[in-house]
C-alpha cells in the first residue's frame, strides 16, 4: 500500500474509534450500556440491524462468491422481508412489552428458567464462534497486504476491537454503524464504478453484464432441480431461500440476541417494527448490489490477465521444487487460455450474434476453470494444510492490484468498518445475555446496578479474548460467509422452535420444549454431518421438528395424567 | 394479522404484508428477466 493509502486508512479507523467514544455518553447501568438508555430514532436501528448482519464478510466472501458460483447467492435473502413482519406481529410487542433486556428473559417468563439458560448457551455457543470467524475475516486482508503472521493478525485486529467495544456500549455501536455504513456504501460505489471504467474502452456496463450473463454469472434465479428432479444438496435456489431463508431470518432477527439487542435500544415499539420493516425492504437489494461488484469483477477479468489463484500467501510457501515447477507450468497454461479469453471477449462484443464464438468462449472458460482446479489441487498436495479456497481473496487482490492510491485505503478501511460494525453489536450482545441471561440468574447475592455495568464491561472483555481465539483456528474453512450462515443454521432452527413454541402453542410447557430442544438439536447435528442436505433447510427442519416433538412430549404426558386420574 | 397494536406508517398489518409481498414478487419477476436476458 502506497502512503496515501495508510493515511486514508489510518484516519478513517481513527475517526470512527474517536466518533464512537465521543458517543459513548450513555448511563452507567445495564439499560445505557446495552440498550443505549432505550432512546434511539427507527433509522439509527436500521442502520444498526444492517450494520450487524454486513460484516467484512459480507463485503469480502459475497463479490467472490459471485465471482466463481455467480449471484444465485442473493436467493438466500428472499425469505427475509416476510420474516420481518412475522417479527414485527408477533415478537416485538412482547418484547417491548416485558422490557426485557434480551430475547432469552422472555422463556424463563414464559417457561421456566433451564429453558432460558439453554437457549441462551446456545445463542453464546453460535455466536461466540461465528464471531471468532468475523475477527479472522478482516485479518486475512492485513496478512496477505502485508506479509504478517495470521495469528498475530487476529490479536492485533480483536485487540483494538475490545477497546472499543468495552468502552463504548450499545450507543457506540449504533452511532459508529450508521457512519460506518455510510463510508462502506461510498466505497463499494466507488469501486463499482472504477471497475466499469478499467473495462477496455467501447466496453461499457451492458456489455460487462452481456459477457458475465454468459458465462453463467448472472443467475440471479434459479430453481434447484436437476434431470432427476429437485436437488435437495443445492445450498441456494428461489425454495431453500424463500423457505429456508425465512426460518433462519425469523430466528436471526426473532432471537439472536445480537440482533434483538439491536432493535432493544428503539426508543418506542413504533420505531423498533419501522426499523426492521426498512430492513426488509431494503435488505435484497443491498445483496444484489454487492455481488454485481463480484460479477464485475469477474467482467473485468474476462478482458484482462487474471491470477490463477488469488491468495498469492499461501503459493509462496511452496518449498517443494518440483511441485514449483508444476505450479508455474500450470500458471504459464494459465495465463495463454486467459489471453485467449481476453481476445475472445473482445471479439464478442462486437460481435454478440456469433453463436460459435460464444460456444469457444464459454468452452475456454471452463477449460480455465478445470486449470484452477489442478491449480488448487497441485497445491493442496505440495502443502497439505493449505486452505486452498481463495474465494475471499478475489476481491482484495482485484482492489489492490487495480485500484489507484488512495481508494485502496479506503476500500481497506470499508472491510475494517464492516468487520467492527458487526463484531462490535456481537460481543455486546454476548456479553449482555451473559449478564442478564446467566449471572443475574446464579449470582447470590445480586450486584448493584454499577457493579453489574462494570462486570459487563469485563465480559465483553472476555468475549472479545474467547472470539480471538476461535479466530486463530478458522483457518481451512472455506468460504467465510457460507461457514457462519452453516455455523448458524446448526443452531438457529432450535432457538427459533423454543421461540415458535413459546408464541404459539400456549398450552405446551417447559418439560416438553427443554427435552424437545436438547433431541432436536442432536436430530439436526446428525443431519448436517451424516447427510448432504443444504444447510439452508436445517433452519427450517430444526424448527419444525422442535414443534412437532415438543406436541408429541406435551400430548404423551396428557395422555398419562388422564390414564392415572 | 393483528391488528390494533402499534404499528407504523399504515392502519393495519394487511398493508405491510401487501406492501412486502408485491416488493418481493416484483424483485423475484425482475431478477427472472434479468437471469433469462442475459444468460
Amino acid at each position: 500500500m502506497s502512503t496515501a493509502d495508510w493515511i486514508v486508512l489510518i484516519v478513517t479507523l481513527a475517526g470512527i474509534i474517536a466518533y464512537g467514544l465521543y458517543r459513548s455518553n450513555a448511563s452507567k447501568n445495564l439499560d445505557g450500556y446495552f440498550l443505549s438508555d432505550r432512546t434511539m430514532p427507527w433509522y439509527l436501528v436500521l442502520l444498526s440491524i444492517m450494520g450487524t448482519q454486513a460484516s467484512a464478510i459480507t463485503f469480502l466472501s459475497a463479490p467472490g462468491q459471485a465471482f466463481t458460483d455467480g449471484m444465485r447467492f442473493v436467493q438466500y435473502y428472499f425469505g427475509l422481508p416476510l420474516a420481518m413482519i412475522v417479527i414485527c406481529v408477533f415478537f416485538v410487542p412482547i418484547f417491548h412489552k416485558l422490557q426485557v433486556y434480551t430475547a432469552y428473559e422472555y422463556l424463563e417468563q414464559r417457561f421456566d428458567k433451564r429453558t432460558r439458560t439453554f437457549t441462551s448457551l446456545l445463542f453464546l455457543l453460535s455466536r461466540g464462534l461465528s464471531t471468532g470467524i468475523s475477527i479472522y475475516a478482516p485479518s486475512i486482508i492485513l496478512s496477505s497486504l502485508l506479509g504478517w503472521n495470521i495469528y498475530w493478525t487476529n490479536i492485533f485486529m480483536g485487540g483494538l476491537l475490545i477497546i472499543y467495544t468495552v468502552t463504548g456500549g450499545a450507543k457506540a455501536v449504533a452511532y459508529t454503524q450508521q457512519l460506518q455504513l455510510l463510508i462502506i456504501f461510498t466505497g463499494m460505489f466507488i469501486a463499482a464504478y472504477m471497475m466499469v471504467h478499467l473495462l477496455p474502452e467501447g466496453v461499457g456496463f451492458i456489455d460487462a453484464l452481456k459477457v458475465s450473463g454468459k458465462m453463467g454469472r448472472l443467475n440471479v434465479i434459479t430453481t434447484g432441480t436437476n434431470g432427476e428432479g429437485f436437488d435437495w444438496t443445492d445450498r441456494y435456489n428461489i425454495w431453500s431461500g424463500l423457505i429456508g431463508g425465512f426460518f433462519l431470518a425469523l430466528s436471526y432477527f426473532g432471537a439472536d440476541q445480537s440482533q434483538v439487542g439491536r432493535y432493544l435500544t428503539a426508543k418506542s415499539e413504533s420505531e423498533s417494527k419501522l426499523g426492521l420493516l426498512m430492513n426488509g425492504l431494503v435488505k435484497v437489494p443491498m445483496q444484489f448490489f454487492i455481488l454485481l461488484v463480484g460479477v464485475l469483477v469477474f467482467t473485468y477479468y474476462q478482458f484482462n490477465p487474471s491470477p490463477v489463484f488469488f491468495n498469492q500467501a499461501v503459493s509462496g510457501t511452496v518449498a517443494d521444487s518440483v511441485a514449483h515447477r508444476k505450479l508455474d507450468e500450470i500458471e504459464v497454461r494459465y495465463q495463454q487460455k486467459a489471453g485467449e479469453q481476453a481476445k475472445m471477449v473482445r471479439a464478442y462484443v462486437d460481435q454478440q450474434t456469433n453463436t460459435q464464438l460464444l460456444d469457444s468462449l464459454s468452452a475456454n472458460q471452463r477449460s480455465m476453470e478445470e486449470t484452477r482446479t489442478e491449480y488448487k489441487s497441485t497445491l493442496r498436495s505440495a502443502v497439505p494444510a493449505a486452505d486452498i479456497n481463495d474465494t475471499n481473496y478475489v476481491f482484495l487482490r482485484f482492489v489492490v492490484d487495480h485500484l489507484p492510491k488512495g481508494l485502496v485505503g479506503l476500500l481497506i478501511a470499508v472491510i475494517f468498518l464492516a468487520a467492527w460494525g458487526s463484531i462490535a453489536a456481537a460481543l455486546n450482545s454476548l456479553a449482555s445475555s451473559t449478564m442478564c441471561d446467566i449471572h443475574q440468574q446464579y449470582a447470590r447475592p445480586p450486584d448493584s446496578p454499577l457493579e453489574e455495568y462494570r462486570l459487563s464491561k469485563w465480559y465483553t472483555f472476555a468475549w472479545g479474548i474467547f472470539c480471538i481465539v476461535v479466530a486463530q483456528f478458522a483457518n481451512n474453512m472455506g468460504s467465510l460467509i457460507e461457514a457462519v450462515n452453516v455455523l448458524g443454521s446448526l443452531f438457529y432452527g432450535v432457538i427459533l422452535g423454543i421461540f415458535l413454541v413459546a408464541f404459539f402453542l400456549k398450552k405446551v410447557g417447559a418439560g416438553p420444549v427443554f427435552w424437545s430442544a436438547i433431541i432436536t438439536e442432536a436430530i439436526v447435528i446428525l443431519l448436517f454431518w451424516k447427510s448432504k442436505i443444504g444447510f439452508l433447510w436445517l433452519n427450517a427442519i430444526g424448527a419444525l421438528v422442535l414443534v412437532l416433538i415438543a406436541l408429541m412430549i406435551h400430548a404423551t404426558l396428557l395422555f398419562f395424567r388422564r390414564s392415572k386420574a | 394479522m393483528r391488528s390494533g397494536d402499534d404499528i407504523p406508517v399504515f392502519r393495519s398489518w394487511r398493508h405491510w404484508y401487501i406492501l412486502v409481498m408485491l416488493f418481493l414478487v416484483l424483485q423475484i419477476i425482475g431478477f427472472h428477466f434479468f437471469t433469462q436476458y442475459f444468460s
